[in-house]
């Protein structure tokens, strides 16, 4: 790795459009953001030159959106807004992102960015439109899950397997690869705002015949977790239920022909 | 010897605890009990981070209490190398105004 690369990085605002987007949702991140936006940095800078990093502040109410402005760096756009939930953030960070890829993160980092290079390499061989990090898959390095997080990782999987027909084992990691305009096609039809807007995004890739891959992650359980039990499981389960529906009213049907 | 730490003699025969992996809020309180004991025996600290992969605000808040605490003993401390993906984060936190230590940023290559 090359500090240089950093600082050009840092410092020169790239010429056209990047090669790669980072998009980070972030809501009250401000114990985090700055440690990850470093390590993201550090390992992209020297990964792929032309690159950007979004981060899209969910109306947060701490310092985080001051501590992102505060770097000043040349290719980190901020996208203020008011708070309307995880699926919003990254939509509108992914539809302002110009990459030819596009990968959307969670804040705290939990899967290593380290992680981003195989499945650079696995999307770029043209077999996938979409690698989805996995703590399910055979060979994933999981750390510290507490059960609770366990259970839902799984009754989600269980669910949206049963429901949606979704051959993804793990949907809620937030390590997510996307070509880029398969990214900007998918999230443009996105309807659902809140914490289950992975399974509508898988969804829609599925209908629209795109190729789906989960590739095995390290996961690192991280304090701090948005994560509530029992309303996330509620708020998770009716928006499984709209998914159903809409998929029933044809709806999806009309958004991929759109 | 620490568990956590790798105390392997460096190139020039000196002992500078080492720290490999993550340096993170699971990681941040142990680590200071087995600094504070490491410090003692070496009478000063010279922290090697070159292997250190990730920091998070847990882990530069434990080095900067750390530093306060071997400060008030009268012993010496500083971190004598790190790794880029660690040097990037403390440049960044000191830019942010997170950090005001020196003793925890390292000049640049």
């Amino acid at each position: 790795m090359t500090y240089s690369a950093f600082r050009r990085w840092a410092d020169v605002p790239l010429p056209g459009s990047p090669m790669l987007s980072v998009v980070i949702p972030a809501y009250n991140e401000e114990r985090r953001i700055v440690p990850t936006i470093g390590a993201i940095a550090s390992f992209c800078s020297d990964f792929e030159p032309s690159w950007e990093l979004i981060v899209a502040d969910d109306g947060s109410s701490d310092g985080t959106a001051d501590l992102v402005e505060a770097l000043h760096l040349a290719n980190v756009r901020l996208l203020r807004d008011v708070n309307q939930g995880k699926g919003a953030a990254v939509r509108r960070g992914i539809l302002a992102a110009g990459g030819e890829l596009v990968l959307f993160t969670d804040a705290d980092l939990s899967t290593p960015i380290e992680h981003l290079g195989p499945m650079v390499t696995l999307l770029r061989a043209g077999g996938a439109d979409v690698v989805v990090g996995s703590r399910a898959a055979h060979g994933a390095d999981v750390h510290s899950r507490s059960p609770l997080r366990r259970a839902l990782t799984s009754a989600t999987a269980a669910l949206s397997k049963a429901v949606l027909h979704l051959g993804v084992n793990d949907t809620q990691c937030g390590f997510k690869l996307f070509d880029g305009a398969a990214a900007r096609w998918l999230f443009s039809r996105q309807t659902i705002t809140g914490f289950a807007f992975d399974l509508e995004i898988l969804h829609l890739a599925r209908r629209a015949g795109m190729t789906v891959v989960e590739v095995a992650v390290e996961w690192h359980d991280a304090p701090g977790s948005k994560v509530s039990g029992v309303s996330d499981t509620f708020r998770g389960g009716r928006d499984l239920l709209r998914i159903r529906a809409n998929t029933w009213l044809g709806r999806y049907d009309e958004l991929v022909r759109s | 010897m620490s568990v956590l730490v790798s105390l392997d003699p460096d190139h020039h025969g000196r002992r500078s605890p080492a720290i490999p992996g993550r340096l993170d809020c699971h990681r941040a309180s142990g680590l200071r009990a087995e600094l504070l004991s490491d410090a003692q025996a070496l009478e000063g600290l010279s922290l090697d981070l070159s292997d250190t992969t990730f920091i998070d605000m847990a882990g530069i808040e434990m080095l900067s209490e750390l530093g306060d605490e071997l400060g008030a003993q009268g012993l010496s401390f500083d971190v004598g190398a790190v790794s880029q993906p660690v040097q990037v984060i403390l440049e960044l936190t000191r830019r942010a105004g997170s950090i005001d230590r020196p003793d925890l940023v390292v000049a640049s290559p």
